[in-house]
């Protein structure tokens, strides 16, 4: 599936700045269908929700350290259900450790970006999980 | 000054101001083990929207902040939380004190020496704490126990 700037695309993370950047990268890709949560678990609510309204979220990218639900276990729930095992889910996350990164792959991440990034380095990374 | 920045500072403050809160009650229970790693969250969210902006001594700050709060609670030594505190009281006011300088529309960095003295002094605890090797939120046990499996795995395929 190539990338589609008419995407529903759900960005999570706690740190309202990190949204704000995160979106307005895509927005300079022109993405308009954005839609924001400040933990994993206002966002598993919001990734059900649009599922049973019949528009579901077409891309995740969220944050890994958050206090309530963590991005590996968002991850975890929205890969648990069927209906999610293909959506493209990116992790945003400071830790370069490579535990981190197996076990986000072992749970069938699509794939990573290390904090800080650059909007070019943001682009290759939605090219990767969207290749053309 | 940058509307993103502007809100950066704005939300930064907050968490700071929490992260103070954090601290004040360590003084009182070092053995309050949780709070450290809530500290550590806590900073995380500076130290990558810091590092995001590109002020960079922040976000070295920040990071070593977060690493010795994550383990400084793992260590569950409450002699060692006592010094830790102190030292995390004083890198939260040098943030604060960045944060100042960037709302008064000043650069955000800091004296270079200032700096070093800071750093030095975060690494030497840092230092105290290389046994420990978990400086972020904690994975689960069976995603570490999976992970094992996979490295045994891949080790008897060579």
């Amino acid at each position: 599936m190539a990338f589609d700037p008419k995407m529903k695309i759900l960005i999570v993370d706690d740190m309202n700045t990190m949204r704000k950047i995160i979106k307005g990268m895509l927005t300079k890709l022109g993405c308009d269908n954005l839609t924001e949560a400040d933990d994993g678990i206002p966002a598993w609510e919001a990734i059900q929700v649009a599922q049973k309204e019949g528009k579901p979220f077409q891309f995740i990218i969220s944050d890994w350290n958050m206090p309530g639900m963590t991005g590996i276990d968002l991850l975890k729930n929205v890969r648990s259900k069927p209906e999610f095992k293909t959506t493209p889910f990116l992790m945003v996350t400071a830790e370069a450790e490579q535990a981190n990164i197996v076990v986000a792959v072992k749970a069938g991440v699509s794939n990573y970006i290390i904090k800080p990034f650059s909007p070019d380095t943001f682009k290759l990374k939605l090219d990767k999980v969207f290749p053309k | 000054m940058d509307e993103i920045v502007q809100e950066f500072c704005q939300e930064s403050r907050l968490i700071l101001n929490e992260l103070d809160s954090l601290l004040d009650g360590l003084e009182l229970n070092p053995s309050d083990f949780k709070s450290l790693e809530v500290f550590g969250q806590k900073v995380d969210r500076i130290m990558g929207a810091a590092k995001s902006l590109e002020f960079h001594q922040m976000g070295i700050i920040s990071e070593f902040c977060k690493t010795i709060s994550y383990k400084s609670a793992q260590s569950k030594n409450t002699d060692l939380v006592i010094i830790v505190v102190a030292f995390l009281f004083e890198a939260v006011e040098v943030l604060k004190d960045m944060f100042n300088n960037l709302e008064a529309n000043k650069p955000a960095e800091l004296e270079p020496a200032f700096i070093k003295t800071i750093l030095s002094r975060l690494e030497f605890i840092t230092g105290r704490l290389t046994h420990i090797q978990r400086a972020s939120v904690a994975i689960e046990d069976k995603d570490l126990l999976n992970l094992a499996d996979t490295f045994s795995q891949l080790s008897k395929s060579k």
